[in-house]
């Protein structure tokens, strides 16, 4: 018997913290309370929203009502995501509820969500292996706005579910779907259109304004709002390497952001230990501080640093978001880049 | 052929202990006072499974939450797809021991 490991795994190359083995199983354990205390707030959030809009109907209200519906909407995101790591509840069956609601309104089917999702995290900001990776380095200023205002998301996902809907599998997406899970891939995308197409259907054959003004229209008015959190994950961070210090963006986040966005400022901290729960994260956080760089202060300094990066890659394009950290780097083939 | 994996008294309760044997990784498990031994790789995207959570009867792989039946090693979510080998134990003194083919 031996104590060294006689095979690498895919967590080999990556940086893992120094912390208690103990401390970090109890941080895995899960639990229902906080994920239904996060969506009751999304829900109380969503309800006043919507009866703001049902107040300002035949009003110019109508219009920062519906923005601010679709803005909350949008966070359909947070519990998805969660819920496709299978780490939102200890209820498996309240996790695999949410996660078909959370996804039907984020618009991304579960299995290819779970599984695409699953390579980005094994190969996490490597440039043509990570499957939810849509830009390199050098970004491109109009990039950045793209991603922050969302809309643009909206086409290729629309493009994506109709092409599995219509059983068409890429051999790109082939890499991280297993040969079994391909029709399931395909029968989810047209369950997903026959829901969007039902809800259409009420607003013509009903005569009714009620699925536009509580769902579509909304979704797309207020995206920007959960897009402008999502950008901020990977971009303009180091690619190629394998720290998720260097190349994932933790920020802070008041306490809003933190219900809305189920904790995902805490996006290093997410990446290194992904069976680590949403509500545990600030523990773990705590636990590993000191082995992690300075998260940026907020959600607008991250972006500024983003910015300023972007605009500093026009001179130099191997310019990356700067990390100081506390430890030497397993791999660091990023520090011949210039940092900003 | 029945081989020793480790001793019974490493095994913490209701958890695992990763176990390389001959370059081979095993987990052994005490749940609710059995114990049980199973593959100590994720047959999903090759982690390894001892870093992962155990949760009752289920042992989830720190990487991607793919999640195993420990007492017969089927697959209990994904993004899991192919079932873990699990070995017959018995106790032999302090000793756990797998069956391994002959």
């Amino acid at each position: 018997m031996s104590a060294a490991p006689p095979v690498q795994t895919v967590r080999s190359a990556w940086w893992e913290p120094r912390i208690d083995r103990a401390t970090l199983k109890g941080l895995m354990k899960r639990a229902n309370a906080p994920g239904l205390y996060f969506l009751a707030v999304w829900g109380v959030l969503l309800a006043g929203a919507g009866v703001w809009i049902h107040l300002a109907r035949g009003t110019a209200w109508l219009v920062p009502a519906v923005v601010v519906y679709g803005l909350v909407l949008g966070f359909a995101y947070a519990p998805s995501h969660e819920c496709a790591h299978g780490t939102a509840f200890r209820s498996r069956w309240l996790n695999e509820a949410v996660l078909w609601i959370s996804s039907f309104v984020w618009g991304e089917a579960p299995t290819h969500r779970r599984f695409a999702h699953s390579h980005h995290h094994t190969h996490t900001w490597h440039w043509k292996v990570d499957a939810q990776m849509g830009y390199t380095n050098p970004v491109r200023l109009r990039t950045w706005l793209g991603d922050v205002i969302g809309l643009l998301e909206f086409w290729p996902r629309a493009k994506l579910m109709t092409r599995h809907a219509r059983g068409r599998i890429l051999d790109r997406e082939r890499v991280y779907l297993p040969a079994g899970q391909e029709r399931i891939v395909v029968r989810e995308a047209r369950l997903m259109m026959a829901g969007y197409a039902v809800l259409l259907a009420w607003a013509v054959i009903g005569q009714t304004w009620v699925p536009l003004l509580y769902f579509f229209i909304p979704r797309f008015a207020g995206a920007f709002a959960v897009y402008a959190f999502i950008t901020t994950q990977h971009m303009a961070m180091a690619q190629d390497v394998f720290d998720h210090r260097l190349c994932t963006r933790s920020m802070t986040n008041g306490w809003l952001g933190r219900v809305l966005y189920w904790n995902m400022n805490y996006h290093v901290e997410h990446h290194i230990y992904p069976s680590v729960p949403f509500h545990a994260l600030p523990a773990l956080n705590a636990a590993i501080r000191d082995q992690l760089p300075e998260p940026s202060p907020s959600l607008w300094a991250a972006h500024a640093e983003i910015v300023r990066v972007i605009l500093a890659q026009r001179a130099d394009p191997k310019a990356i978001a700067s990390r100081s950290l506390p430890q030497p780097l397993v791999a660091e083939p990023a520090q011949s880049a210039a940092a900003v | 052929m029945w081989v020793p994996l480790c001793a019974t008294s490493t095994i913490p309760d209701d958890d695992v202990l990763e176990v390389i044997r001959e370059g081979h990784v095993y987990c052994a498990y005490r749940i609710g006072g059995r114990h049980y031994a199973t593959d100590g790789i994720c047959t999903h995207a090759v982690a390894r499974l001892a870093e992962g959570f155990v949760l009752d009867d289920i042992i989830e792989c720190p990487m991607h939450n793919g999640r195993f039946h420990i007492p017969t090693g089927r697959v209990d979510g994904p993004p899991a797809c192919e079932p873990l080998r699990t070995y017959p134990v018995r106790i032999d003194g302090p000793m756990l021991q797998i069956e391994l083919p002959d």
